[in-house]
């Protein structure tokens, strides 16, 4: 009888708990149903050899360009290489050339086989640097091989591959762009609307989705109301609308930051190019309160190019701001005139950004009123502007040399190329140069914000693959209900 | 007849291999960070005057937990004084080394600040991540206990232990979903030996599922079927077969009944603990949640849970019973680092 009142008590108790617990875990995907996403981004053409320049729609473009098109290599949550495209590589001693053998079977959505001359042409499309040779045969085993060499050491050139920008895709015979990816494109309208549907003959397994349908252009409230009521399933939302998604206990996804919002100084302009200047109203500026009341809190105050996540060392970059130090920088400067700073006419995230941090600087006793300016103008006024940049490698070296690249025309001889062997103290000391001039004054760490509706399951961005854009093979949807 | 000795043969050996498996050795003295931890101290020891005296102060902003952090940080005091420098409080220093436990995606960062004065330098030490490992107890009326085989990179499907002929430890035969590998238990490490490649002519389902028969020495995968000596799979015999569960075409499985929810995936166990009729289930998520391998007495209508749940770090994706159903085999995936975890799950009972 004891045996038993306890043996119930046990299982009572186990019961509670288990009806407590979060359900986690593993419940069999369902295979079939639509995907209906909105984007405020208008993306003009879904082709990996063009790039966009416009931030949106390029981010845009790389959160769709991975339904269609894959790369050699992939890089998973820990930022180690994973077989993609190809199955295995290997390097040369002097890490010049490197040897890559293709999966066997896989076939581009025209119905084709990826051929080493396919795969060829597509990556000296997207690096014309490289000499890529085609060939076949490991221990007597047919396999097709590629073969890319560099001028210089490249140790860590399959985690370049890993960039969609090195995605595999041929022109097929009615001009299209093609790719092996575990969608097809049904339905282009450039700018408007875009279906993709499952590729049952995907190497990986068919997704589990049968199509995907992302309507271009939709204001942020329509994607934020849409969601709301179920008509989107994936949205994605600017940082107001996602305090109050989450106010409303809409599920938000958030990822790690993707993106550097950043003031730059160009080089020839009078005032500005006295260092003095740009270090003042660089000291002024209150990051953290861009972040509280700008951003709603998604995003992170940026005092390095590189955020946390990505280098590990943004934590060596002081980020408060120090108004009274900026305030004697500035009283130093003899006949200091009235600074113009630039913002894109198109942006209101930057509007409200160069608006806060013009009364940053007017607090600190600098004269400086925020401007509507054409997107890339680099009118004479214009003493700084605001940038958007955007990370395309979760490795620290290949992540800042793209970044330092982008502000080549700024930086100048600090934006060179870091050596491939660079170690982290490394990075950190070129990244420590090229913002002691002052000359790129970081800002905020941007991530990006989506929103999803309750059916969807196995959404997931991890940190490592933050700069992936959608992983939507894996994502499934519940059933409507009738 | 000579089938079923065959199968008791099969399943004691199976027991055998079971419990003469030993846990990888672990060395005590062997940390994974005792050569950045020396190069560290290195860089901050130049960087400062022979026998200086420094205030060290340390911060943990990374995934290490704070029990490891402390050790670390003795380890680190032990090596600089080694090392000719005197830490000493604030007062009584004219240099301050701040050090920071930092991570990217892909390293742990070191950081030491050094400060004299208006002078400052960083030193810097970075070193590939390795998965942490933990251990969390169970709870009454039974426990589940669980025991890691072998974690990797490549998904696994399912995995068995089987004696081997030339060594007392058993060999693990994985199953992946494109080839059968076998590992030898040598120097505390398993290390491959012969593999094989499944031959399938179209695509894998996405949700593949596959299962080691060992008592028939079979391979099951979505509609096709193959034989093997599983200890040295160097030929697989494989045909056709009809079923094919990962598909969207999937024909229904048998299903059990838990908290309102039809589970597919389930592992059901000898009658054990005072009870008769046990299975283990995993959660209802989806593959980016953390799941719980949880045991449940059946009943007539019900299915109660009993014990505590065994947490997993991430998706249960595999759960098969063994040939004696003492224990199942439970393939998960650690979001964390993006490894296959294989691990045998065994209930106890708590007196």
């Amino acid at each position: 009888m004891k045996l038993q009142s306890s043996r119930f008590r046990a299982i009572a108790s186990g019961l509670v708990v288990a009806l407590a617990l979060p359900i986690g875990g593993a419940e069999r995907p369902r295979y079939g149903g639509a995907l209906h996403v909105e984007i405020g981004a208008s993306v003009a053409a879904l082709d990996p050899g063009v790039v966009s320049e416009n931030p949106d729609e390029a981010g845009a473009k790389d959160d769709l360009l991975p339904l269609v098109f894959e790369t050699l290599v992939t890089l998973d949550a820990n930022g180690a290489l994973q077989p993609g495209l190809a199955t295995s590589w290997n390097a040369d001693a002097a890490q010049k050339t490197w040897s890559f053998a293709l999966r066997r079977g896989v076939k581009f959505h025209d119905g084709s086989l990826v051929t080493s001359s396919a795969v060829a042409g597509a990556l000296e499309a997207a690096n014309p640097d490289w000499k890529v040779q085609t060939g076949g045969g490991i221990g007597g085993v047919l396999y097709e091989m590629i073969q890319i060499s560099t001028s210089s050491t490249a140790p860590d050139l399959p985690e370049q591959l890993a960039e969609i920008r090195y995605a595999i895709w041929k022109r097929a015979a009615d001009g299209s762009v093609v790719g092996t990816g575990p969608f097809k494109i049904t339905t282009w309208e450039a700018r408007k609307r875009a279906v993709f549907a499952e590729n049952q003959e995907y190497w990986a397994g068919r997704p589990f989705l049968d199509s995907v349908d992302v309507q271009m252009g939709q204001p942020a409230k329509n994607r934020a109301i849409d969601l709301q009521l179920g008509k989107a399933d994936l949205v994605d939302l600017p940082p107001d609308l996602a305090r109050r998604a989450s106010d409303d206990k809409l599920r938000v996804s958030t990822t790690s930051p993707a993106e550097l919002l950043a003031l730059v100084f160009p080089p020839g302009h009078k005032a500005t190019d006295d260092a003095r200047v740009r270090e003042a109203v660089a000291k002024s500026i209150d990051r953290a309160a861009i972040v509280t009341f700008i951003l709603q809190k998604q995003g992170e105050p940026a005092a390095s190019l590189l955020p946390q996540w990505l280098s590990g060392t943004a934590f060596l970059f002081a980020a408060s701001a120090d108004p009274v130090a900026a305030h004697a920088l500035w009283t130093q400067i003899h006949a200091a005139p009235a600074l113009v700073l630039g913002y894109d006419s198109n942006e209101p995230l930057e509007q409200a950004v160069a608006e806060r941090i013009a009364v940053n600087a007017k607090e600190a006793g600098i004269p400086l009123s925020a401007r509507a300016i054409p997107a890339n103008s680099n009118a004479a006024p214009i003493a700084a502007r605001i940038v958007r940049a955007r990370f395309d490698s979760p490795v620290p070296r290949l992540a800042l040399t793209d970044l330092l690249a982008n502000f080549a025309p700024i930086l100048g001889e600090d934006a060179r190329p870091l050596p491939a062997s660079a170690t982290s103290e490394e990075l950190y000391a070129r990244e420590r140069v090229a913002l002691d001039t002052y000359r790129v004054v970081p800002l905020v760490h941007l991530p990006r914000i989506y929103g999803l509706g309750t059916r969807v399951r196995n959404w997931q961005i991890l940190p490592g693959q933050s700069l992936e854009g959608w992983r939507l093979a894996d994502v499934w949807v519940e059933e409507e209900a009738p | 007849m000579r089938a079923a000795r065959r199968l008791s043969s099969l399943a004691t050996r199976f027991l055998f291999s079971l419990t003469i498996l030993t846990p990888p050795a672990r060395t005590q003295d062997f940390h994974p960070w005792d050569a950045p931890l020396d190069d560290f101290a290195s860089k901050i020891a130049t960087s400062l005057e022979k026998r200086a005296s420094i205030e060290l102060t340390v911060r943990n902003i990374s995934s290490i937990d704070s029990a490891t952090i402390e050790t670390i940080r003795r380890a680190l005091e032990s090596d600089l004084q080694r090392r000719g420098l005197r830490i000493r409080p604030a007062a009584s220093t004219d240099s301050t080394v701040e050090v920071t436990f930092s991570e990217n995606v892909r390293e742990f960062i070191w950081a030491a600040e050094i400060r004299r004065g208006e002078w400052r330098h960083v030193v810097i030490e970075n070193f590939p991540r390795s998965a942490a490992t933990t251990g969390a107890p169970a709870q009454p009326p039974l426990r589940l206990e669980r025991r890691q085989l072998r974690q990797q990179s490549e998904a696994m499907l399912d995995f068995a232990l089987l004696p081997s002929s030339g060594s007392p430890s058993p060999d693990l035969v994985v199953l992946e979903p494109e080839r059968l590998v076998v590992y030898h238990w040598m120097d505390a490490a398993w290390q491959p030996g012969a593999a094989v490649d499944i031959p399938h002519a179209n695509p894998w389902p996405r949700d593949l599922r596959g299962e080691l028969d060992v008592a028939r020495n079979a391979i099951i995968l979505p509609g096709v079927e193959c034989t093997s000596q599983f200890q040295q799979p160097f030929a697989l015999q494989c045909a056709a077969r009809e079923a094919n569960p990962g598909s969207p075409a999937a024909t229904s499985a048998p299903m059990i009944r838990i908290a309102g929810r039809d589970v597919a995936d389930f592992a059901r166990l000898r009658s054990v603990c005072n009870f008769d009729s046990l299975i283990l289930a995993s959660g209802a998520g989806d593959w980016t949640q953390p799941d719980t391998l949880q045991a449940y007495e059946i009943s007539d209508s019900d299915a109660l849970a009993a014990g505590t749940p065994l947490d997993f770090a991430g998706p249960i994706l595999a759960l098969h019973a063994s040939i004696d159903g003492a224990s199942a085999r439970v393939i998960s995936r650690n979001p964390q680092t993006g490894m296959y975890e294989a691990a045998i799950v065994t209930i106890s009972c708590n007196r």
